[in-house]
């Protein structure tokens, strides 16, 4: 898995390839906490895009990222999720909490 | 092999994070033989993660010295994929299955939810201090593997 960051106004996006699963669902928590720490946003955006598989280990890291940023009074919201890991994210329940966009434009505009 | 299976694949392999992948990518692999949609083959790939991230987190506690044990099978008319571990086990195999509502937080517990929803059966037999296994069944239309080319 590789997490590339980027700073928009007030949103961490974070941009991740690979799969988000048990073995890279540690590295994503660290590095998105020590991101979004080190750069003061308050909200975080995940982009899906180049993920091709995500589990329930991997839900995980996005919900304990939600429940911190949340309990600060931010947002997260998800892009770019292929018809697989929509499905996932669907079927967990997840999209009750994290607001799901089809690309970063749209999530950006939606939360403006 | 068991009576009426066209072929079986079996791998073991330490409990580590770095084989969920390896397992799912060799199950799905092994079920490519049936007639699966490529929607289905990532169905597939998610319940063997799942199953197996079970037994790495809860069966051994994250412990690399357990050993998991997969086996999958082909069937005319079904992929059925056993993970089983010697791990810890379920005290309460019902409340663990039991369908919960999803809470934000690193572990959700929704690996038994992912199992239900992306198979056609399933089953869980495990004793605490003994162990799991998970069974798990998923349909095909048509099988391309020739019942010849297994014997």
């Amino acid at each position: 898995m590789k997490l590339d960051f980027e700073v928009s106004g007030d949103t961490l996006v974070v941009r991740v390839r690979g799969d988000l699963d048990l073995v890279s669902a540690e590295s994503f928590r660290r590095e998105v906490d020590r991101q979004m720490n080190e750069r003061g946003t308050q909200n975080l955006l995940v982009n899906l895009g180049g993920v091709d598989f995500l589990d329930s280990a991997g839900l995980g890291a996005i919900l304990g990222r939600y429940k911190r940023i949340n309990a600060r009074g931010g947002r997260v919201a998800i892009v770019g999720a292929n018809p697989s890991i929509r499905r996932v994210l669907e079927i967990s329940g997840v999209t009750g909490y994290v607001g799901l966009y089809r690309d970063e434009t749209s999530a950006v505009l939606d939360s403006e | 092999m068991e009576a009426g299976a066209l072929n079986r694949m079996v791998l073991e392999f330490p409990s580590r994070a770095e084989n969920v992948g390896l397992a799912r990518i060799a199950v799905a692999t092994f079920a490519a033989q049936c007639e699966f949609t490529l929607s289905d083959l990532e169905e597939i790939k998610v319940v063997v993660s799942e199953a197996v991230t079970n037994s790495i987190v809860h069966g051994y506690g994250e412990d690399p010295r357990g050993m998991i044990r997969i086996i999958a099978q082909i069937f005319p008319d079904r992929l059925e994929v056993t993970v089983e571990d010697g791990g810890r086990g379920i005290e309460d195999v019902e409340a663990a299955v039991r369908p919960k509502e999803i809470l934000p937080g690193e572990r959700l517990g929704v690996g038994f939810m992912f199992i239900k929803a992306f198979t056609d059966d399933f089953s869980v037999y495990s004793r605490p201090g003994e162990g799991t296994r998970v069974t798990m069944v998923r349909y095909v239309k048509k099988v391309a593997v020739q019942s010849a080319q297994c014997n």
